[in-house]
Formats: structure tokens, sequence, C-alpha cells
């Protein structure tokens, strides 16, 4: 496609980019007194028109809900290409799926957890869930969901709800992506998947689940097949990261693997996977054209949300700087 | 020390002694009750104490953990996650007689023994692996929680016995058997005094006839 | 009339027009995209920042010179064969062949520089929304394009001045 069409996009997106939190200023937020010391840094952000709504720094998630929820209506002003946007907000309409589908089998209204940036408007999805109508949806969600539908209700194991549509999430995105035809994005879902198919062998390793659990849960489509994460679920944490030194992964897998060993752990691996991907996304900052900086962009937004929520909760729980600093995502700027 | 009400008679002396006897008696007993009780309790409180540090600590721990997953993920995230627990666990509570005081026995039996992973309930993509750990740690102290908690019971039962044996032995050292002592003596007074007053009489009565006998 | 005499009579006038019309139009095209990438990103600036327009309106003019030199060569072109200012003379099948070669480096030149020029000076909108101060390097980066454009102009020049009719 044609990658002069995002132009427009892409130098309004710069001057954005420009009022993105850097570094220095979460720095700050961590240092500041107290949590309403942090939350008043924050007024010379972009988040400052949200914070007209909460009255004390406890409510902080009322601030990062509404700034995502601009993020995404943003996008879809900015966006020439509506499809590109859609990959990233997918991963809402399956969140929202989940909370429908238990709400409904736990009998409970748990609309509260419905978050409202999805492709499907949260109030359509309800309606079409009631009423198991899923005429409007893409073949590969209406698939999911009913697959979904009909594992529970063999086993009743509420797991599979969240395992079998998390697998339909990154089929739905892979195929997007696929449409759209553009490398960076397939690369940025494969490490993504990659990565994530990486931490939940750590995780499943270590809750001591056997092969045919893994394979259930094992995501397609990364670069990594998945026969080399089925054969060596036995193998210890050293030995894995040296399989995989042939990988762009060895460095992440092997720092990782050290601080296991020492605090029995998988948190460093999160936050070294997650600023793997901001290393890979930061490739499009010398990009002028094509689709990348937007990706980056929503990208950096999401991680900027994070962090604040990571730093946010520190605060609130007089966590020490070091151990919010330790924890704290790349930033983008 | 009031007395009681009652008619200075020798028979309501006989029954006012039985009582009296009765009294002692039971004030012993009591008192030895109340020693034991105090014994175990203290013990109870100890392992109590112990129990809760190291419960309070456990749960803290847990509770970090929890925090920290809850910073990397969103709330509705979190929250999708653990809302639908996979596993059930039931709680079985008998009692135990410690003193003729009833406490709680605990006994929970989860219902998919030997799977490890049944405690997570949730997909691997979205959550954290700081959320396992908050769960692991939870869940390995549910049953030193439930012990607690029994021990806690039983601490508060045994209290209210303790104090409630102390009231009884209270009652009957202060106020039956002093009151008991009092009306005993003050009938035994009343009885004597009787007595005297009889002889006085008969002596009088006496002297008067012998008198009488003299003048005829 | 057959297809030979009509070459003949006026292959000559019709190969230079051919010429000037292409020394125009390509470049033409290329500018008025460049101009054109440039301007959207521009206003993709503005709606975050309005207050930088003069700047980017200086970035928005470069890719813009290529249609011009395009212009400047068609009318020597034009004054050349009389077309211009005068008595139309008579050009030779040979002489039409040769200024409508002459035309082409700046046609063809012109053209794509226009292009890449409009998407370097798009590029530098970048510089301009980040760092505004640096963002007469935008403009030199854009200008370094320019070079070429300048180098088929003159080459198109010395060419078409050099033919004798």
């Amino acid at each position: 496609m044609d990658k002069l069409i995002y132009t427009q996009a892409i130098s309004r997106l710069k001057v954005l980019e420009t009022r993105l939190i850097e570094r220095t200023k979460m720095d700050r937020m961590i240092d500041a007194s107290s949590a309403e010391e942090a939350m008043k840094i924050l007024q010379e952000s972009e988040y400052s028109i949200h914070l007209g709504k909460i009255k004390r720094a406890e409510e902080y998630e009322v601030v990062l809900k509404d700034e995502l929820k601009r993020i995404y209506s943003l996008m879809y002003e900015v966006t020439p290409v509506k499809q590109l946007i859609d990959i990233m907000s997918l991963r809402y309409d399956y969140h929202n799926i989940k909370v429908l589908l238990k709400a409904k089998e736990l009998k409970t209204p748990l609309d509260h957890l419905l978050i409202d940036v999805g492709t499907i408007p949260t109030e359509k999805m309800k309606v079409y869930l009631e009423n198991e109508d899923y005429t409007d949806f893409n073949p590969i969600m209406r698939e999911g969901i009913e697959k979904t539908l009909i594992r529970y209700r063999n086993d009743l194991d509420p797991q599979m709800i969240d395992i079998n549509l998390d697998a339909y999430m990154y089929k739905h995105m892979v195929s997007q992506a696929d449409e759209l035809g553009e490398g960076f994005i397939s690369k940025f879902l494969k490490i993504s998947i990659d990565l994530i198919n990486l931490k939940t062998m750590f995780r499943v390793k270590k809750q001591n689940k056997e092969k045919d659990f893994l394979e259930t849960v094992i995501l397609q489509g990364g670069i990594l097949d998945k026969d080399v994460f089925m054969n060596s679920l036995n193998d210890s944490m050293d030995n894995l990261a040296q399989k995989l030194s042939y990988t762009d992964y060895y460095n992440i897998l092997r720092l990782s693997v050290e601080d296991y060993l020492k605090t029995g752990k998988i948190n460093t691996f999160e936050k070294l996977s997650d600023d793997f991907i901001m290393e890979y996304i930061k490739k499009s900052k010398f990009m002028s054209f094509g689709p990348e900086p937007l990706l980056a962009y929503l990208t950096a937004k999401e991680t900027e949300i994070k962090n604040i929520r990571i730093i946010m909760v520190g605060k609130l729980n007089k966590v020490a700087p070091e151990s919010i600093r330790e924890r704290l995502r790349e930033t983008y700027v | 020390m009031a007395k009681l009400n009652v008619n200075p008679t020798r028979m309501e002396l006989t029954t006012l002694k039985k009582r009296f006897s009765t009294a002692k008696r039971g004030h012993k007993l009591l008192k030895d009750k109340q020693d034991e009780l105090m014994r175990r309790f203290i013990d109870m409180i100890k392992e109590n104490n112990e129990l809760r540090k190291a419960v309070e600590e456990e749960l803290g721990a847990s509770f970090k953990d929890f925090l920290m997953a809850s910073a990397v993920m969103s709330t509705e995230y979190l929250e999708e996650s653990i809302i639908f627990p996979k596993e059930r666990i039931s709680l079985d509570v008998k009692t135990k007689n410690i003193m003729s005081v009833n406490v709680p026995v605990m006994e929970f039996k989860r219902e998919m023994e030997g799977d490890e992973g049944s405690i997570y309930p949730y997909g691997f993509a979205n959550t954290s692996a700081e959320l396992d750990g908050a769960l692991e740690r939870l869940y390995n102290v549910l049953p030193k929680l439930l012990m607690l908690a029994e021990v806690e019971k039983s601490c508060q039962l045994m209290a209210d016995e303790i104090e409630k044996t102390r009231r009884r032995v209270n009652a009957l050292e202060y106020m039956t058997i002093p009151q008991l002592q009092e009306t005993i003596k003050y009938i035994k007074m009343k009885l004597d005094e009787n007595e005297r007053g009889n002889i006085t009489r008969l002596m009088k009565i006496k002297s008067m006839m012998q008198e009488q006998e003299q003048n005829q | 009339m057959n297809l030979v005499e009509f070459m003949t009579n006026y292959g000559g006038l019709l190969m230079a027009l051919l010429g000037a019309a292409l020394a125009t139009a390509l470049p033409g095209i290329g500018s008025a995209k460049g101009v054109g990438i440039v301007g959207e990103a521009a206003s993709g600036l503005i709606t975050e920042d309005p207050d930088k327009f003069g700047q980017t309106l200086i970035l928005q003019v470069i890719p813009g010179t290529q249609g011009f030199y395009g212009f400047v060569t068609s009318l020597i072109i034009l004054s050349k064969i009389g077309i211009l200012g005068g008595s139309g003379i008579e050009v030779s099948v040979s002489a039409g062949f040769y200024i409508f070669l002459a035309s082409l480096p700046i046609a063809l030149a012109g053209w794509g520089s226009a292009i890449s020029q409009g998407k370097t000076a798009a590029a530098g909108i970048s510089i301009l929304a980040k760092k505004p101060e640096h963002m007469f390097k935008a403009v030199l980066f854009a200008a370094m394009v320019e070079t070429y454009a300048v180098i088929a102009l003159v080459t198109s020049i010395i060419m078409i001045t050099g033919i004798q009719l």
C-alpha cells in the first residue's frame, strides 16, 4: 500500500510525541514525596484534562481509563487506515467478550469491567452476546466465541474461556495484519507472540503443569515454532536460554534466567520483554512515511499509561522508589 | 455483710449448714477449673500470637505481590482474570470440647486435589506472572489462616468461659459463702440467746415457785 | 499528404513542442506531488501546533522549484523556435529531435527530484514538530535534492542554446 497516505497522520503524531511524558518526569514522579505530589506532576502533561474529574490520588484509574479512551478515539481520527488501529483495539474486544461470557456464566453483572475502546462498542457487544447473535462479528471472532462456549460447557472450566479467547485473539490480530500486508506490524505481532509464549512457558513450568496443558496455551503465529516450546518444557531454565541462543531473545532470556535463579520471580522477564518490544518500536522514530509511527505512538502511549499505573500504585502504597524504578518500563522518548 | 432473710430456727440452720458445705466444695472445684482454664488459655494465646505473626507476614508478602500485579495490569484486566474461580474449597466445621468449652475445628478440602495449577483460573496472554506469585502465596497461607481462625475463636470462647467461671468463684467467695457464714452465725446466736432466755426464765420461774412455797 | 511528407514538413516543430511540453508537464507533476506531500504533513502538524504555519510554508515551497525550472526551459525552447515573440522559424526534423532530447534532463530529473524533495521536506516536518530550533537543517536536507534539479536545468539550457537551427 502507498506509504505516503500516512504523511499527515505522522507529522501530527510527531507533535504529539513531544507531549509524551519523558523519563525525567517519570523519575520526578517516583521521587515525589506523596501520591498527591506525583499527581501534581501529571498536571503538566496531557493527562491534565482528566485530572479535574477526580478529587483524590486514589482515583488515578479513572484518569488512565479516560486517557486510553481518548488515545484510541484520537488514533481512529488520525489514521487513514482503520484496520491498523483495529489490530490494537481488538485486544479490548476480546477482553470485553471474556468479561461478558464470565458474567453470563456467573449470572452477575460485571459491566464495570468492560473497557469501551474495542472495535465493537460495549453496549452493542452486550446485546449481541446476550442474544447469541454473532452475525455482525468477524468470522474468526465468531468462531472463537462459539468454540469457547462449547469448550466451557463441556468441562465447566473458566480458565478455558481465557485461554481459548486469547488464542483466537492473536489469530484474529495476525490475520488482520496479514490483510494489511505491513511487514513491520506483522513482525511486531510475531515478537509479541514469541515473548508471551516464552513467559507462558516459564509460568507453566512453575505451576508444574503437563505438556498437554502447555500445548493448549502456547499461541500460534510467532517466529519460534510451537515445537520449540513443547520440546523444552522439561529443560532447566538455563538450558532453555542456551537452546534459544540463536534468537534475538537470547539476551533478555539470559538476564531473566539469572534473576529468576536469584529471586524465583519472572517479573524481570516481563519487564525486559516489554522493553524489547519498545526497542523494536523505536525503530520507527526515524520513519517519516508508512504506518509504523502510528503503531509506535499507540504502543508508546499504552506503555506510558502502564508506567503511570506502576508509579501511582507504588506511591499510594509507599513502595520504595528503587522498587518502582525496577519495574518501570522503557519509555518511548 | 448482709445476712439472709430467714427464720432463725434449728431446721433452717441445718439447711443453711448443708448449703454452706456445698458452696465451699463448689468454690474449690470452680477455683481448680479456673486455674486449669487459665493454664490452657495462656498456652493458646502464645500459639495464637505466633500464628498471627506468621500469617500476617505471609499475607503481607502476598499482598505486596498482588500490589505489583495490580501495578502492571489494569484493574479491569486483573479483576476479569480472577473473578471466576476454577477451584472450589469446602470447609468442614466440627467442635471439640476443652474443659466444657466447645471450640471449633475446621478442615478444608480442595476439589481438585493434586492439580497445582488449579488455583490459577486465567489465561496467560494478558496476565502478569506477578499475579501467579501472589495467588500462590495466598493459597499457601490458607491452611495457616484457617488454623489461626480456629485458635482465635477458641481463645475467645475460653476467655468467655474463664470470665464466667471467675464471676462464679467470686460470687461464691465474696457473696454466698460470707452470707451463709453470717446467717449461720446469726441463727446460732439467736438460738443461743433463746436458750439463755429460756434458762433465765426457768430459773426465774423456779425461784418464784420456791418463794411461793415458802410463803405458804 | 502522406505520413512521410507530413513528418518532413512539420516533424521538427512537433518534436520541439513535445520537448517543451514535457519540460513543463513532468516537473510540474512532480512538484505538485512534492508540494502536496509536504502540505499533507504540514496540515497534520498545524492541527496540533498552529503557530508553526510560517515555517511549514518554507518547507512546502521547496519542491515547487522544479516546476518552475521546467517552465523556464519551455520558455527558452519556445523562444528558440520562434513561437514566442515572433515569426515562426522553420525547424528541421533533426533540429526538432535535438531540442526534444535537450528537454529530457529537466523533464525527468525535475519530475523525480520534486517527489523526492517533497518526501525529504515532509520528513523535515518531523524535525519542525520535535525540535523547531533545528528547522533550518530540514530545509538544508531538502535543498540538497535541489542540486540535481539545478544540474539538469543547466544541462538542458546548455544543450538547447547549443543547437543550431
